[in-house]
């Protein structure tokens, strides 16, 4: 059965958030959704964009893979957020691919629909500029960091960066509700397993981190946030 | 200039205004001449608003360590500046300093919202614009380590002729605006393999020099060096 925009609750999503009223059962109407197991490409890199993908349930890497180059992950996202962004302008070619983490309900929008979503609702197009700006701030700290942090750091924003996109368990505040696979910290910080493994490990004696198993617990988050802001 | 009858046809808040924002704008706004080499806004600064270059050449600064700086993007006229500013934490992460002498006009933030928020057709180019700048950005970095200098060189040189053009359509003069040395550090390449790639290009009538200027004679050729790898 199809969900309807006008009736969902998910408040921080930007159709329901920015879109008028009226133009929600217009989006319901073209809008298709998609389940994916875990694992899942749900778009990949040099696929033409045909529209925007609303995630309304589950959790996504967004990976970049330079040829032959091991792949690093560029983006975490969860539900009510917004995904394929990156493949809007230029050739309208996805740069990216997006693959998820545990089982997801994804959304997509056909790109006409979106576009005359934008013109149509002020607010919507406003508050994609501003996410577009914080994204294009985001990438270019990431490239600063690959460039000048060192490995310690690196891990430590990496965290962070966990943090900010899935946040703490909600009945255990200091456990990552989600922690993604060693490998996969390793691609957001654009270092080796093995370093993750061995940085982790140094983090975990000095009590800033426990690893309880695959899950991270944070020990000491202003420990972590310090070191993001060295550079 | 005067946004009410502005000859600026590059300009995208002319291009895409109605024209009672544009007279709001004319009101609103604050112009300043900035002779070359000054500097519009440093890294750190905080974000009161935006700029437009209504006329002149800019260079945009990224410090990548205490004494390097590297030039992310070169802008002309009718574009915007400082938008790498905006996000949360509304501070540049970079800085712009004038080329040549260029006329810039400064809109608050809070002028700006406005004007993005009653132009739908402002919102949606702005948005295609960022789109466009990550796109690019992340482009850069990926594809960067991989090209060679002679791909480095075209690129940068096709990134030129799409902020400055031609200084003469006909002859397809290059309107540089950059110094060589800034043109390898644009390309993020030294300045002597700058001279070496330049030369191979001249030999292969893709580039041409006429009075010490750098002329383009096979653009499709440019494009397809700049393109091989990616």
């Amino acid at each position: 059965m199809k969900r309807k925009c006008e009736t969902c609750s998910h408040h921080n999503c930007f159709i329901n958030k920015y879109c008028s009223d009226e133009w929600k059962p217009l989006i319901t109407f073209h809008k298709s959704t998609m389940d994916y197991p875990a694992g899942a490409t749900i778009f990949s890199e040099g696929d033409t964009v045909k529209g925007i993908y609303q995630i309304y349930s589950g959790k996504i890497k967004v990976v970049a893979s330079s040829n032959g180059e091991k792949e690093r992950i560029v983006r975490l996202a969860k539900e009510e957020q917004i995904l394929g962004h990156r493949g809007l302008g230029g050739k309208m070619i996805y740069p990216v691919t997006a693959i998820t983490l545990e089982k997801s309900q994804v959304t997509f929008i056909p790109i006409d629909i979106f576009y005359n979503a934008l013109k149509a609702n002020s607010e919507l197009a406003f508050h994609m500029l501003m996410f577009y700006a914080d994204e294009l701030k985001a990438s270019e700290k990431r490239m600063k960091m690959l460039a000048s942090m060192n490995a310690k750091e690196k891990i430590a924003v990496s965290i962070m960066n966990i943090v900010n996109a899935f946040g703490f368990d909600p009945n255990d505040t200091n456990l990552l509700s989600f922690t993604p696979t060693r490998k996969d910290i390793a691609s957001i910080a654009g270092t080796t397993y093995e370093t993750v493994i061995r940085v982790l490990g140094d983090l975990e004696k000095n009590n800033i981190i426990a690893q309880e198993g695959k899950a991270i617990r944070v020990k000491d988050l202003d420990y972590l946030k310090a070191l993001c802001e060295m550079n | 200039m005067d946004c009410r009858n502005c000859s600026n046809t590059k300009c995208f808040i002319q291009k895409h205004c109605l024209s009672t924002w544009l007279e709001y704008t004319q009101h609103h706004k604050i112009t300043k001449q900035i002779s070359a080499t000054k500097t519009i806004f440093t890294e750190g600064d905080l974000v009161t608003g935006i700029h437009v270059l209504c006329s002149g050449k800019v260079k945009v600064l990224l410090k990548t360590s205490k004494e390097k700086e590297h030039i992310i993007r070169i802008a002309g006229q009718g574009q915007v500046l400082g938008h790498r500013g905006f996000s949360e934490k509304m501070i540049y992460p970079i800085s712009a300093e004038t080329l040549i002498e260029s006329e810039v006009a400064y809109i608050s933030n809070e002028d700006f919202f406005k004007l993005i928020r009653a132009n739908k057709d402002l919102s949606f180019y702005m948005m295609m614009f960022f789109a466009d700048e990550l796109l690019r950005s992340e482009q850069k970095l990926r594809v960067h380590a991989l090209k060679t200098s002679k791909e480095k060189v075209a690129s940068a040189l096709l990134m030129v002729v799409s902020a400055f053009g031609f200084k003469d359509e006909k002859t397809k003069h290059i309107d540089l605006g950059l110094s060589l040395r800034e043109l390898a550090n644009f390309a993020t390449i030294s300045y002597p393999t700058l001279l070496k790639v330049l030369d191979i290009l001249l030999q292969e009538e893709v580039i041409g020099n006429i009075d010490n200027e750098l002329c383009l004679l096979n653009e499709t050729a440019l494009i397809n060096i700049s393109t091989k790898e990616n």
